[in-house]
């Protein structure tokens, strides 16, 4: 059963990928994508009804799949060495070269050796099963309408959504492959296939932007390919083994930290850490639904997941510390850049590259509720940002802008879409939504290490700056705005389906956490290792109890209905220009002509000059990185 | 419950200074009023500065053509009850621009004026005076009902 | 119980930030040689606008100064039930966020001005009054005020410089001068009272109150760090309140800059130097 069911998620998305790309017709294709979408949530959900489970595979079966797999994943290298000379590339070439030559020579030394338990279905995979599978598909849907106008503007001759839905559909079933497989080769090759998969996604336009920055994410992830292959080679010379689930049960924490810290640099490329962040920020050129899968619930997360994976490994230790310190870093920088964004998208792209910070550093840190934290932000983080990315994709699709100074009165023109996208916001900010209770969590669990503590205080000051100026244009009134929303089920329906789950993460997060992360930490800490962390139950943490919570809001709610249906406006007048008006919001200037007055929020742009800020995060982020490898490389 | 907010309106007058183009002599003394000598805060008043907080619309100076428009947003701009004092002899009448070309006379050919404190300049005491008149004028209009009249 | 202490938690507190809104205006006004308005002047403000017309520039603009009322009150008891004082931090952001979403959603140039200025503020307020927060954990092992009433030293023997810091804030969080920016007290004209500014009657009525509030809160906040002897604290409160009002006389307005540097740079740096010595103290 199991086995069909992996076959349907990872397979079976991969093999239409090649169906959609070999068959052009839309018809066609939008039948196979909701297809697609279909299955993998019904079989995500039936996995985890059959709860955690190895999956083996023996014989021929078993070495035919790691002779394939090898060689797709040498493919993959010589794809990129081939874009390398495309590009003139000569770093790009070198990376690649530097992957392919350990790739093979590993497995020449483990002589194509496989793992018989293939495949391991835990909790910490069924999170991302969650998350994968539903989210994922529901921006597929989304993108089917989408792609349709966004190549309406731009006047192609041909379409060529069939390459984008191919690589979408691949890149869905690589993230499936990669959260269950147990041979760390295998992960190592989807882990391929999504940078892959992100680089022709983020090319997709083929405008010179998006194909410099395409580049980039190749290059940057690249990097993260060749430190995780390193770090394979590292494990296997210390303790003999490729199955993920052996090399967790190592007890000797120290022969394993130099490979560990390669794979947490793997992580951290991938999910955009600075001094890594210029791929993930550059990857907004791509159509908005790229952005939302990149941001919620694939490719970013593939790397929180391989350290969440290999985190009860080196807890407690100085990697450990270091990388909570440099997540704690990323957290407070990337919501300081993200105050002086005009760019809706680009400080959506911010706000993420901070929360994945966060994540790190609650991974890192060696407590329970950290854990339960982490866990709990990787699925809140993932519906709202998937939520709000789509929300501006819809919104620019409507006003062509993406600027936040372009969206007053976008409340009276697009009125659902701007609903939601301040519901996505308020989840990201405000009580009683879980992003805040993980961030309430972060800086009590950071106690023992305070200037992690100290940095995600500042990150959370910043962050309050700018997603508030965020929902406050979102909410800005105009009069003289008109309603131009137009509703399509696959278009506003996957939003709004996103903003219900949003909301019901939120309310039954102690529900989630007993059922999900309280066997996954069962299981991968405390099963092992000595009892450094009490075993407890989310629900424990001192006043933690989100229903109340919402209650709490809900009876506010109720009384703020009553007082307001009291506090009607009787009469509506125009704002105040010292008497001038002369309409709303405009005034007479001294030649009797009319003038609007226009108000922009404030960026300081001067003050934060984003090119410069970044070169001074990246130095500091780039020193803590090496003073990691100092320490650990002795 | 009415009789409690009645007696409060009496005691917390915010004004709203309004300059029409005077000579400045008028709005010397009505800043005037503020000053430890006279202190207004002893009766509540505040000096709001902005329409949309005030009960009373204290103005000086002659309505003209120019200016008309303005006066008018400002007065429509006030919540509901409200009133009106028109401080020294321009805003009254007109004073000695009265037959100029381009004025239209006091105030109260632009918005309806319930308290006329003569002078030229008028007195702090009078600009007290009238302006404690109208909060007699603001508590009857409370007690009336009279909605407001655009 | 619990039921009770709410009910006078909400009834008591607007009665107390109303009375200490009123002798600040009396005190004010001794200070510049005035008489000064009647003790009760405060509440004849808020009655009087009870009772006024309601105008608005857009429909849901009085549901924000509502919601900033509301989630006030929902703070100041979560502080009294002596629950988490990192959650009630966030609820009180809750509370300034709905202010200033209020401001941003009528299209008026002033108001939206006042809007930014308040979220400066926040930046700058904010680090300062979470690290207060961490500092008292350093001494006491919990966030939750009931732990920390349980301990029987007096946090302030620990935490000198965090209660400067934090008096510090408290000036930028009250809005009083030379902070008063974001909505400009007094004859401090030239935002015409920013946040507030399109407000009218009943809903200016609500900001005000929930304005007392928030007064009696952050009081308590700095009454927190003397809290093992009662009359201190009171004390302590009211030398804090009175220095907050000569201040707040005596100062010309500063700039948003001079204040996010004041804050960020020698503010969180005492902060940080009296953290350090705290862990060193208690956790070394």
């Amino acid at each position: 059963m199991v086995s069909y069911l992996l076959l349907a998620m990872i397979l079976l998305p991969m093999l239409l990928a090649a169906v959609v790309l070999a068959v052009t017709d839309r018809r066609f294709r939008n039948v196979c994508v909701l297809m697609v979408s279909g299955i993998l949530m019904v079989s995500a959900l039936l996995i985890i009804k059959t709860g955690a489970a190895f999956v083996e595979i023996h014989g021929t079966l078993a070495e035919v799949l790691d002779y394939v797999i090898f060689a797709a994943d040498v493919a993959i290298s010589l794809i990129a060495l081939y874009f390398g000379f495309k590009f003139r590339s000569i770093v790009l070439a070198v990376l690649s070269i530097a992957q392919l030559i350990p790739l093979v020579l590993f497995h020449i030394q483990i002589n194509f050796a496989g793992v018989e338990k293939a495949f391991h279905i835990d909790h910490l995979s069924m999170i991302m099963l969650l998350l994968v599978n539903i989210i994922g598909p529901l921006i597929a849907v989304y993108a089917l309408h989408y792609m349709q106008e966004h190549e309406h503007h731009q006047h192609l001759t041909a379409s060529r959504q069939h390459y984008f839905f191919a690589t979408i559909l691949l890149f869905l079933g690589a993230m499936n492959g990669l959260v269950m497989a147990n041979n760390i080769n295998w992960i190592h090759f989807f882990w391929e296939v999504t940078t892959l998969c992100s680089f022709l996604l983020i090319g997709h336009d083929q405008t010179e932007a998006a194909l410099a920055n395409a580049k980039r994410a190749l290059i940057i992830n690249f990097f993260g390919g060749v430190a995780f292959i390193l770090g394979i080679m590292f494990i296997y010379s210390r303790v003999h083994t490729i199955a993920v689930h052996e090399i967790l049960t190592y007890s000797d924490v120290s022969v394993l930290l130099i490979p560990m810290a390669l794979l947490v640099l793997a992580g951290f490329t991938k999910s955009a850490q600075i001094p890594f962040q210029s791929w993930l920020l550059g990857a907004m050129v791509a159509p908005t639904p790229v952005s939302a899968l990149l941001h919620s619930s694939t490719m970013v997360k593939a790397g929180i997941y391989l350290i969440f994976r290999f985190a009860p490994v080196f807890l407690g230790t100085w990697l450990a510390d270091m990388s909570a310190l440099i997540g704690a870093f990323t957290f407070a920088a990337a919501a300081l850049l993200a105050i002086s964004q005009t760019n809706a998208k680009r400080i959506l792209a911010y706000s993420t590259i901070s929360n994945l910070g966060l994540m790190i550093t609650l991974i890192c840190i060696l407590d329970i509720y950290a854990i339960y934290a982490a866990a709990l932000l990787i699925v809140l983080h993932g519906v709202s940002k998937a939520l709000l990315f789509l929300c501006v994709g819809t919104i620019e699709q409507a006003i062509g802008s993406r600027d936040l100074e372009d969206m007053d009165g976008i409340r009276q023109r697009l009125p659902l879409t701007a609903f939601l996208a301040t519901f996505g916001a308020i989840s990201m900010l405000l009580p009683p939504f879980g992003v805040l209770i993980t961030k309430w969590i972060g800086i009590e669990v950071t106690a023992s290490l305070p200037p992690v503590m100290f940095l995600i205080i500042l990150g959370s000051a910043c962050t309050v700056f700018f997603w508030a100026k965020f929902i406050g244009k979102l909410l800005s009134h105009n009069p003289e705005a008109e309603k131009i929303e137009t509703l399509f089920l696959t278009y506003q329906g996957p939003l709004a389906i996103i903003a219900v789950l949003a909301l019901i993460t939120s309310i039954f997060m102690i529900e989630f956490s007993n059922m999900f992360i309280a066997p996954f930490i069962s299981s991968a800490y405390l099963g092992s290792s000595d009892q450094t962390i009490p075993n407890v139950l989310i629900s424990d943490f001192a006043g933690f109890y989100p229903p109340a919570f919402f209650a709490v809001t809900a009876i506010a709610l109720l009384l703020v209905f009553i007082l307001y249906n009291w506090l009607k406006p009787k009469r509506y007048v125009q704002p105040f220009l010292s008497g001038e008006n002369s309409g709303h919001n405009q005034f007479y200037s001294l030649s009797d002509g009319k003038f609007n007055a226009g108000f922009r929020n404030y960026y300081f742009s001067s003050v934060l000059n984003e090119h410069k800020l970044t070169y001074l995060m990246n130095s500091i982020a780039s020193a803590l990185l090496i003073v990691l490898f100092g320490v650990i490389l002795r | 419950m009415m009789g409690i907010l009645q007696t409060a309106a009496t005691k917390s007058p915010w004004i709203v200074h309004f300059d029409c183009g005077s000579c400045n002599g008028c709005d010397i003394e009505i800043l005037a009023c503020l000053t430890p000598l006279y202190d207004v805060e002893r009766f509540g008043v505040l000096n709001v500065g902005n329409p949309k907080h005030a009960d009373i619309l204290v103005v000086s100076g002659t309505a003209n053509y120019r200016n008309a428009r303005v006066l008018r947003n400002v007065y429509d701009q006030m919540p509901w009850p409200k009133a009106v004092v028109a401080v020294g002899a321009c805003a009254s009448t007109g004073g000695i621009f009265r037959n100029c070309y381009n004025t239209l006379g006091g105030v109260d050919k632009v918005i309806p004026v319930d308290v006329y404190v003569p002078g030229c300049a008028a007195k702090p005491e009078a600009i007290m005076e009238g302006v404690l008149q109208a909060v007699q004028v603001l508590e009857k209009r409370k007690e009336t009902g009279e909605t407001y009249a655009g | 119980m619990n039921i009770q202490i709410i009910a006078a938690t909400i009834l008591l507190a607007p009665v107390i930030g109303g009375l200490i809104a009123g002798i600040d205006r009396i005190i004010t006004a001794r200070m510049q040689h005035r008489v000064g308005p009647p003790l009760l002047q405060p509440f004849y403000d808020v009655l009087k606008l009870l009772g006024k017309e309601n105008i608005a520039v857009t429909n849901d603009q009085s549901l924000y100064a509502v919601l900033y009322l509301v989630f006030n009150v929902i703070t100041l008891v979560m502080f009294v039930l002596q629950m988490d004082l990192l959650l009630i931090l966030f609820m009180l952001l809750l509370a300034v966020a709905s202010l200033v979403l209020g401001a941003m959603s009528a299209n008026s140039p002033f108001s939206k001005i006042g809007a930014q200025r308040e979220l400066i503020a926040i930046l700058a307020y904010e680090p300062i009054l979470i690290s207060s927060v961490v500092g008292m954990y350093f001494v006491t092992g919990s966030f939750s005020i009931s732990r920390i009433l349980q301990i029987d030293r007096m946090l302030f023997i620990d935490l000198p410089l965090l209660f400067i810091a934090f008096t510090y804030v408290l000036t930028i969080k009250l809005r009083k001068s030379p902070f008063d920016f974001s909505t400009s007290h007094h004859g401090h004209q030239e935002l015409v009272k920013g946040l507030t500014i399109e407000y009218s009657g009943p809903s200016l009525a609500m900001i005000e109150i929930a304005h007392w509030y928030e007064t009696v809160l952050l009081l308590l906040f700095a009454g927190l760090f003397f809290a093992n002897n009662l009359y201190v604290a009171v004390a302590a409160i009211a030398i804090c309140y009175f220095a907050e009002i000569l201040v707040d006389n005596i100062a010309a307005r500063l700039t948003w800059q001079i204040m996010l540097k004041s804050t960020w740079i020698p503010g969180l740096l005492i902060a940080v130097v009296n953290m350090v010595w705290v862990y060193i103290k208690y956790h070394v």
